[in-house]
């Protein structure tokens, strides 16, 4: 099936699920040039969080807490098994721009199509995204990675951190320390200083103020570069710390949060995004 | 050590057309400056093997990154992740080539309008 085709069969699909959830009542609309914009890097088959954002060719983020949508996904070869869940909003940069998510369970690897429906108005256009046989980073259910990291044992805060105001709390632990030592953890792979939109700053700051409310969880921040405090620092791969790479997470992009249970497996992943109660919900 | 099943970069799955076209009537290369919206990049944080922008006439682009090649002359192109969240447009100049997509030789932030 062409994907031209395989797009015309998801719409027609949804056609019926639209009649049902876009009962004109709601006041949820896009504008005619809107479009979706799947925003996850690592979907892997079986139960997974879809990112999904809402925008124009100008470059606008649409979408609000208040512009409730349905957001359906279908494999472009089975545009017949449509799922339709509703989308929660989660702020990026409050009233600014955010994502859409929902959770979805993806059985089979390929490319699949995500339709937002809103309240009122046309759906948007398919947009394809891909379910990755095996994602890149850990999957839920799988033994979390344990690599030494570096820690305020040994190093300073500028050599292990770009964060401006680090929680000395996150520096403790090397995660081979921390995982499976009998309590959870929760690792949060970021670079502050050098996610130079505000789009991946807030995840740290999030968990940072989640933290103190369970004394009982082990917080690890890894910093995505290393050597920061070389003369000739730059953001290249080749400072890319050991811990984010193939031998170890493998992330194919930052920021993200796991939580890793008292045993050493991984519990949940968030990519990109997350809000307050999504963490806490797993801790 | 976790195994890892897929060392191969992915394929980005949505439905691009190369609107660039492949050069000039002699077939000779040619550079071109767009504005757009990142809506799909594919690659790790070791690098972005390519990335797709719809483009104001509405059309998707896809475009591979010169070898070296930094956002803004300074950050890393994963930063190219933070603009098809954020939704900010960037501009890309790219000179065509024959064999393949477009290479970029220089991608930033907007600044000033563009005639396209």
């Amino acid at each position: 099936m062409t994907t031209r085709a395989s797009a015309a069969a998801l719409l027609a699909a949804l056609a019926l699920v639209a009649t049902a959830c876009g009962s004109g009542e709601g006041s949820t609309t896009f504008p005619p040039e809107s479009f979706a914009i799947p925003a996850n890097a690592d979907i892997g088959v079986g139960r997974s969080r879809l990112l999904v954002g809402i925008g124009d060719p100008t470059g606008r983020r649409l979408g609000s807490p208040e512009n409730e949508v349905v957001i359906a996904v279908a494999p472009a070869d089975r545009p017949d098994a449509v799922q339709t869940v509703p989308g929660i909003f989660t702020w990026i940069v409050v009233d600014a721009f955010g994502l859409y998510r929902a959770e979805f369970d993806f059985d089979a690897p390929g490319v699949w199509q995500v339709v937002v429906i809103p309240e009122a108005g046309d759906s948007l256009p398919p947009a394809a995204f891909n379910v990755f046989a095996d994602t890149f980073a850990p999957a839920v259910g799988e033994p979390a990675p344990a690599p030494q990291t570096p820690t305020l044992d040994d190093f300073s805060f500028e050599e292990i951190t770009t964060d401006p105001d680090p929680d000395a709390t996150f520096y403790e632990l090397s995660l081979d320390q921390a995982i499976g030592n009998g309590r959870k953890t929760v690792v949060v792979f970021a670079t502050p200083a050098f996610c130079v939109s505000a789009a991946c700053g807030p995840l740290l700051e999030i968990v940072k103020e989640v933290a103190p409310q369970h004394p009982d969880v082990d917080f690890v921040h890894i910093e995505v570069y290393t050597n920061l405090t070389d003369v000739d620092f730059a953001p290249i791969p080749k400072n890319l710390a050991p811990a984010v790479l193939a031998d170890w997470w493998n992330l194919p992009s930052e920021p993200w949060v796991f939580v890793i249970d008292e045993t050493g497996i991984v519990q949940a992943r968030f990519e990109g995004v997350m809000a307050a109660e999504e963490l806490t919900a797993e801790l | 050590m976790r195994p890892r099943a897929r060392g191969a970069t992915t394929v980005i799955a949505a439905a691009t057309l190369l609107g660039a076209g492949c050069g000039d009537s002699d077939g000779a290369p040619v550079e071109a400056t767009v504005i757009g919206v990142v809506i799909a990049v594919d690659g790790t944080l070791a690098g972005v093997e390519s990335f797709v922008l719809r483009l104001e006439n509405g059309s998707d682009l896809t475009l591979v990154p010169a070898e070296g090649l930094l956002f803004d002359g300074t950050a890393p192109l994963t930063h190219l992740r933070d603009h098809l969240v954020s939704g900010n447009p960037v501009e890309a100049t790219y000179t065509t080539s024959p064999e393949g997509p477009p290479v970029v030789k220089a991608i930033g932030d907007t600044g000033g309008t563009h005639d396209d």
